[in-house]
């Protein structure tokens, strides 16, 4: 029997002893994906017959740290950089959910109205500023959609034609909270909107009940939760599906544009806040526009707009890159 | 380092080894070694993966590990310095290139003279 015979030999009984493991399979996912579909199969078939160690262990792990960290090159530049953009995209779309979950008190900045609007005829800046952050964001609200919508359909259709549950359960589960969410909302407002007297004396004070704290509790904590599963749910559908590599650069250009919106509404934010304490005290009575919560929500702003703009330039920064592919010889 | 740098390092030592036969493999940093020992195990002749670890271990007293294998593998593939075969059964044996034997060569020919050289100096200090 020649050396390379008797290699094989006991390649193969190491190969019947350890493929019942399966820890082989998980040592090569440590491996980025564009690296695994091309010598995936092959490094499976080395480690099987690799006698196991400590130290083969520690150098396959600082193999995969290799593999991720050069990825872009060492096999399937194209698919490394598509993962990329999908993650960059991703990463802008929960940094944008964080901007708007942050801005949502603005609404509370006009009310009462008639409180706003005597302040807006004494400092016209007030109204004029309150129009244009809510122009500007219905703006940055347009050019996200523009951008994401058809990466989320690609992406849902996508894995539909190909009947990936993987893909299409976080969607699935994205719908139901939304579903779940929104019947929530009803009851609540129905339940709290209709406690006795209500309607028969309209304009007077109404007493809260406990069930009314505890829907309105919920209520709260229902928002906060899909705020952060909702933008989660949606991530893991772009991030597992194969969108075109087109929608997802005009989906990362939507993105820089709506950087530069979102700064505007942000510095109109914070030159609102400015305004309200000092010239505009009277404003600053309802618990939603008070110091505290602007600076909340100018905070969880800026925080949003940072990682966004983090996650564009990491975008901007992948270069389209051929797939090598080497001939094989006969 | 970034990848754009390490790759523009690997092309520049690549054109190098390949184009005026100088032969360097600095550019592969950690994976210099390993990629010598590989390109001189697949001067033997096809190997696959397992194959060259039981030879470089005869060869030169090392046993590669599979990241740094396959690391140093995955480079000089990427470099044009050895190629895949067809795959068999699972293993898919590697061969040198024309541009790896040129490396090769640079790379053992100024090992020698680096070793000649400090021999001879060796021979003068003890004489």
């Amino acid at each position: 029997m020649s050396q390379g015979e008797r290699m094989s030999v006991r390649m193969g009984e190491r190969a019947d002893e350890r493929d019942a493991s399966g820890g082989i399979t998980w040592l090569v996912r440590l491996y980025p994906e564009a690296w695994r579909a091309r010598y995936g199969e092959e490094y499976a078939a080395l480690l099987v017959a690799q006698p196991r160690s400590l130290l083969v262990l520690l150098d396959v792990l600082r193999g995969a740290l290799d593999a991720h960290w050069h990825a872009s090159w060492l096999g399937g530049g194209g698919m490394y950089m598509e993962r990329r953009l999908r993650r960059c995209e991703v990463a802008f779309f929960c940094a944008f959910m964080l901007f708007f979950v942050g801005f949502l008190p603005w609404g509370r900045v006009a009310d009462p109205t008639p409180t706003f609007a005597a302040a807006a005829r004494l400092h016209p800046i007030l109204g004029t500023l309150y129009r244009g952050v809510e122009v500007l964001t219905a703006v940055t609200l347009l050019i996200v959609a523009l951008g994401g919508v058809p990466v989320l359909l690609a992406s849902i259709f996508g894995a539909w034609r190909e009947r990936d549950w993987r893909t299409l359960r976080p969607f699935l589960g994205a719908v139901v909270l939304v579903v779940v969410y929104a019947a929530y909302t009803l009851v609540a407002m129905y339940v709290v909107g209709n406690r006795p007297g209500m309607t028969s004396t309209p304009g007077a004070t109404v007493p809260v009940r406990p069930i009314d704290v505890v829907l309105l509790a919920g209520f709260l904590l229902f928002t906060l939760l899909g705020a952060a599963l909702g933008p989660t749910l949606i991530g893991f559908v772009v991030v597992r599906a194969h969108p075109p590599l087109r929608l997802l650069r005009f989906a990362l250009g939507c993105a820089g544009a709506a950087l530069v919106t979102m700064a505007a509404v942000l510095a109109g934010t914070v030159a609102m806040a400015v305004l309200i304490q000092t010239q505009a005290p009277s404003l600053n009575i309802s618990q939603d526009t008070d110091l505290p919560t602007l600076v909340v929500m100018i905070g969880c702003m800026a925080v949003g707009e940072v990682v966004g703009l983090v996650a564009f330039l990491r975008g901007l920064r992948l270069h389209p890159e051929p797939v090598v592919e080497q001939p094989l010889a006969a | 380092m970034t990848d754009e740098r390490s790759h523009a390092d690997l092309g520049q030592g690549a054109s190098r080894g390949g184009g005026s036969g100088g032969g360097d493999l600095s550019g592969l940093g950690r994976f210099a070694e390993p990629s010598l020992l590989i390109l001189a195990s697949l001067a033997g002749g096809s190997k696959h993966g397992y194959a060259m670890i039981e030879d470089i271990d005869t060869m030169a007293g090392v046993r590669l590990g599979p990241g740094t294998l396959y690391g140093a593998l995955a480079r000089l593939e990427r470099l044009g310095l050895i190629e895949p075969l067809p795959a068999e059964d699972r293993r898919r044996p590697y061969r040198l290139t024309g541009a790896g034997a040129t490396v090769l060569k640079a790379q053992l020919a100024s090992l020698e003279r680096f070793a000649t050289q400090g021999l001879g100096r060796l021979r003068e200090a003890t004489a």
